[in-house]
């Protein structure tokens, strides 16, 4: 219970923080869960040029440092190895990207989005108000697009989470902007993805995109 | 975006002696299928971009002009599976002859890896069983999602009874193991291509092939030992000293 008090603690202040310095950050993932105590991570999208100030504020909170490393890692097109900050005890970990990039299909190498796709993630974000402090999530398409990639690249499947989460979202967003904004990441497969989705065919999805032919 | 749904069909790059040697050729050739996109073939720096139909169709033309050029009785690349044929290509200026012989299962020699350490061993029919190449004995592939799992049923289906297996001059079966192992289990015979080559040039050569296999597994285990040493480095460096 203590635990669960001083984790919630300990993240309000670190936001409280960030908005003090007017630091933006867009939680990528599970924002409905930020005080859950069984979330892994909180994974957030941040600037770079905001590095300094947000290693400075989370280190005086008591999180130690590490990044991904690029001896293990093939980070391809100036993709961004992910920096950690984590405190054991408090079960803590804020897993920071200054990038959106997924793994490759075969080798497993971090691709990041376009330019363009980042500057629209970080133009549309929304602005999440809690009693003490604030954050930002993705618009409901970057939102989609991204929780899709996430489990086709990045996890190979979709938890349940992921699909309550995606099928929520897929009877909210309009098809044709849906479409024109899959379409870099999923080319021909978008329309295919799309029927699988609303017929909540989650647990085909992988296998049908690896042995995709129509194009 | 890169397409991150990319797989690579296959690809063959020159080592260091064949780029010092043979500077008139590319570097490298990479089939890639870029999922919901298209086909690409890579040549060093030049990229063909092709819809599956068109990779299909160039396939064909390809497999053509092969048949013209291989001047060989008995060759047809339509019989020769692709993946033998990427491995023998390399010794196809040394074909001599193909030859249809009938092979007694005693005097024929199968490559398993079926060991503890996955190393080829050549095997007479009588000293393996079924499990032993059906489910122990892996071949590498380059394809990520090559299935692996050699369904017996499908390939007694599709058991034509004029198959013929490629054998070398020595009767060591090159393409179409598991086939001849399930012909063999009915008959003591079977037809059988032998190809020859020039000067020896693919036969196998055990000894040889245990020296390099050893040498790329030493090399692979160094790399690895040496990213786990900078990994470790990087580590300590961020935990005691930034931190």
């Amino acid at each position: 219970m203590n635990k669960k008090l001083d984790n919630k603690k300990k993240i309000t202040e670190i936001f409280k923080s960030f908005n003090q310095e007017s630091i933006d950050i867009i939680i990528l993932r599970k924002q409905e869960n930020l005080f859950d105590n069984n979330n892994d991570d909180i994974d957030i999208l941040a600037s770079y040029k905001d590095f300094k100030k947000l290693k400075k504020i989370l280190k005086k909170n008591g999180l130690l440092f590490y990044s991904d490393s690029k001896y293990i890692n093939d980070y391809l097109y100036k993709s961004i190895p992910h920096h950690h900050f984590y405190n054991k005890n408090l079960g803590l970990n804020f897993d920071i990207s200054f990038d959106i990039s997924y793994r490759s299909i075969n080798n497993q190498e971090f691709i990041p989005i376009d330019d363009e796709q980042l500057d629209y993630i970080w133009g549309n974000k929304i602005k999440i108000i809690k009693n003490d402090f604030y954050f930002f999530q993705m618009d409901k398409y970057s939102q989609i697009i991204h929780l899709i990639s996430h489990c086709i690249f990045d996890k190979k499947n979709f938890s349940d989470y992921y699909r309550n989460k995606i099928s929520e979202l897929i009877i909210e967003i309009d098809k044709t902007i849906f479409f024109e904004m899959i379409e870099p990441i999923f080319y021909k497969y978008k329309k295919r993805l799309f029927e699988l989705i609303k017929d909540q065919k989650f647990d085909n999805i992988f296998n049908d995109y690896i042995s995709y032919k129509e194009y | 975006m890169s397409n991150p749904g990319v797989i690579i069909l296959d690809t063959k790059k020159k080592n260091i002696i064949q780029r010092i040697f043979n500077r008139n050729s590319f570097r490298y050739v990479q089939i890639e299928d870029n999922i919901g996109e298209a086909i690409h073939i890579h040549f060093d720096d030049f990229r063909i971009e092709l819809s599956i139909k068109e990779f299909f169709e160039i396939s064909s033309c390809f497999k053509e002009a092969l048949n013209q050029v291989v001047d060989i009785k008995n060759f047809d690349i339509n019989e020769i599976d692709p993946l033998f044929f990427k491995y023998a290509s390399i010794n196809l200026e040394d074909l001599e002859s193909i030859e249809i012989t009938t092979v007694h299962k005693n005097d024929v020699s199968f490559l398993l890896n079926n060991n503890k350490f996955n190393f080829y061993k050549l095997n007479k029919f009588k000293d393996f069983t079924e499990r032993d190449l059906f489910k122990i004995n892996k071949e590498k592939r380059t394809h990520k999602f090559y299935n692996n799992n050699i369904d017996k049923k499908n390939i007694l289906k599709n058991l034509n009874k004029d198959f013929k297996p490629i054998l070398d001059e020595d009767f060591i079966v090159r393409d179409g193991k598991h086939r001849l192992f399930l012909k063999f289990q009915t008959n003591d015979t079977s037809e059988a291509y032998i190809w020859r080559f020039k000067n020896k040039s693919f036969k196998i050569n055990i000894f040889a092939y245990y020296f390099v296999e050893i040498l790329n597994r030493t090399i692979n285990k160094l790399k690895y030992i040496i990213k786990k040493f900078l990994q470790k480095t990087k580590n300590f460096y961020e935990k005691f000293l930034q931190n």
